[in-house]
């Protein structure tokens, strides 16, 4: 029943302790007081209950191994996992409560398998929207059969993360992006194929040509590996989160904002996959920069930063995100701003970024089926302002059109309209 | 073996202890100074309202079902009569109560068997704080019953001697 860090009172008396000693010591009190056996023998059982129950079980808290992994398909979301305990335990008398992350729905209760030292579990929940999200890990105890007692179960549970996200961003990768020099100062060679720039070594492809065979790695490796270069590469692109807050206030800018990092999750994990450089910029107050790199250690660093973004409490003026930008990454970069564009401020960011030499096309997640879920219950009047939030919604994002592309990401579950426009032909250094 | 799910049925909460605990509280309700049909009132509102809230999944609820059981137990001991079985009886109730609290239904399996060392420890203490008070030797045939009760007690006591896995499940601690 801890988490890493704490340092809990290892053995807590139940509620049921104090019940039993109370009844037992008003029993013994009244024995006394009216010189009565019968009371005085009925408090007996109850007062030595709580001992016996202190002595039975482990001395000292157990810990608990846990092996846990995610699977499932689409919406569908299965946690299963297994509990092991040293010193060994009797798994019957562990307690494990379950929690729902936020943004996920049970579909079905927690089903706990018992067997004589390990305790099997199997977690059954629903993505009713895309989400990433950090699986919360079980509170572990010891617990007496009469429940009087209980006694903390330490346990480390590797980080579990439950990521969906729509199904096109696996091919939002493949896209041709603009390339940028990578460093300031940098020439690229002019050449083609194998004779550009050494990019790295991958793994060789059954009908790779010798030449291209690092038979050096592969003498190291045991395996084929084969060189390749930066001409073969995609380019460039930077993934810009608006995280300020906007007048549709926190109900509904935190699950937009859950939407935009399941998102940039997706975009983030299929570009890198294709070994593009990815850079990330979350913007509340201040900008927050993950600057242009590619690889698995990018995909660390991506990951952490959009595990820490919040929507801020104070938004930062559009400016200064578009200036901010130009400290860490190239103009010309391919940009993608996720942003509600909820009300003006947010839209204003478009332009400024734009006129900061960046391309951009934008993400927007849809404020309207929130809007419309809340007035679907509503009497005429809520109705009528969910019609005009939607007739505003579209004026703003045709003005936002004016400036750059707009994706309106209205069908949580398909980004089809992005994948679709950003491999739309003579898109790239045209500025839009 | 599967946690037990499903929805709030009074019928989970009746375990294999509910049957023992009636007994004993319906012995303990005969033996009392009450019209017999008040004391076995009494004790059956307790038992109900009891073993119904146990079987009731919302949490306030069921950490109050013990209050009506020993309220119902605690009425019958303050009005036993003069009997020391009945005394004895009254003193077994309350380790009945201590039993069906291990026998929980929404754990899988139920712990009354496996809890044993916390309602055997109780029962032993009654009966040896019942037997002091009231079967001291004082002639001979006492005398015959002390020592049956002696002898008793070191049958038990051979018992938890040879089943050390009832005291120490785990391996013992080091500090």
């Amino acid at each position: 029943m801890t988490a890493a860090g704490e340092t809990p009172p290892t053995f807590r008396w139940r509620s049921a302790t104090y019940l039993l000693l109370g009844a037992g010591v008003l029993a013994a009190g009244l024995g006394v007081a009216l010189r009565a056996p019968a009371p005085l023998l009925f408090a007996v059982p109850l007062l030595l209950a709580p001992i016996g129950a202190a002595l039975l079980g482990p001395r000292s808290p157990p810990m608990a191994k846990v092996q846990w992994s995610e699977s499932g398909d689409g919406r569908n979301v299965e946690v299963a996992g297994a509990l092991t305990f040293d010193p060994p335990t009797d798994s019957r008398d562990v307690e494990a409560e379950f929690s729902v992350p936020a943004g996920l729905v049970a579909r079905a209760p927690p089903e706990v398998v018992r067997r004589e030292r390990q305790v099997r579990f199997r977690l059954r929940w629903r993505a009713p929207e895309p989400i990433v999200v950090p699986v919360t890990p079980p509170q572990l105890a010891w617990r007496d059969p009469a429940g009087l007692v209980e006694r903390s179960v330490t346990a480390e549970f590797p980080p579990l993360t439950v990521e969906r996200y729509p199904p096109d961003l696996v091919r939002v990768g493949a896209v041709r992006l603009e390339r940028t020099i990578a460093v300031p100062g940098e020439n690229l060679s002019r050449g083609i194929g194998a004779s550009g720039e050494f990019f790295g070594i991958r793994e060789a492809t059954p009908t790779e040509p010798p030449r291209r065979i690092n038979w050096v790695a592969s003498a190291r490796a045991g395996r084929r590996l084969a060189n390749e270069y930066r001409v073969e590469r995609t380019g460039d692109v930077i993934l810009l989160l608006d995280a300020r807050p906007t007048s549709l206030g926190p109900s509904v800018d935190e699950p937009l904002f859950s939407l935009t990092l399941a998102a940039a999750h997706g975009i983030a994990d299929s570009f890198l996959r294709e070994k593009a450089r990815v850079g990330l910029a979350v913007y509340g107050e201040f900008l927050e920069a993950v600057p242009l790199a590619s690889g698995r250690t990018q995909r660390l660093r991506v990951r952490r930063a959009l595990r820490d973004a919040r929507v801020t409490r104070t938004p930062g003026p559009a400016e200064r995100a578009a200036i901010a930008l130009r400290r860490y990454f190239p103009p010309g970069v391919t940009t993608i701003l996720l942003s509600s564009l909820a009300d003006d401020e947010s839209a204003h960011l478009v332009p400024h970024v734009r006129r900061r030499g960046y391309p951009v096309v934008v993400l927007s997640p849809s404020p309207l089926p929130y809007l419309e879920t809340a007035a679907r219950g509503a009497d005429a009047e809520g109705q009528l302002v969910a019609r005009i939030a939607r007739l505003l919604r579209r004026r703003r994002l045709a003005a936002t059109w004016r400036d750059a592309p707009v994706v309106d990401w209205e069908e949580y579950w398909s980004v089809a309209g992005l994948v679709e426009l950003l491999r739309r032909p003579g898109r790239i250094g045209r500025g839009w | 073996m599967t946690d037990a799910p499903g929805p709030p049925w009074i019928g989970i909460a009746i375990g294999p202890t509910v049957p023992i605990l009636v007994a004993v509280a319906a012995l303990a309700a005969y033996g009392t100074t009450l019209p017999t049909i008040v004391a076995v009132a009494v004790v059956a509102a307790g038992l109900v309202l009891g073993v119904a809230l146990r079987g009731v999944r919302a949490s306030v609820a069921r950490a109050a079902f013990p209050i009506p059981v020993l309220v119902a137990l605690g009425i019958t001991a303050l009005a036993a009569g003069v009997d020391p079985f009945e005394w004895l009886v009254v003193g077994l109730s309350g380790a009945a109560v201590v039993a069906w609290l291990a026998d929980d239904p929404f754990r899988s399996p139920r712990g009354a068997a496996r809890g044993a060392l916390e309602w055997l420890v109780p029962t032993l203490g009654v009966g040896i704080a019942w037997a002091s008070s009231f079967l001291l030797p004082r002639s001979t045939t006492e005398l015959g019953v002390a020592g049956g009760l002696a002898a008793g007690a070191l049958v038990v006591l051979a018992y938890l001697l040879s089943r050390p896995d009832l005291f120490d499940q785990d391996a013992s601690a080091t500090i």
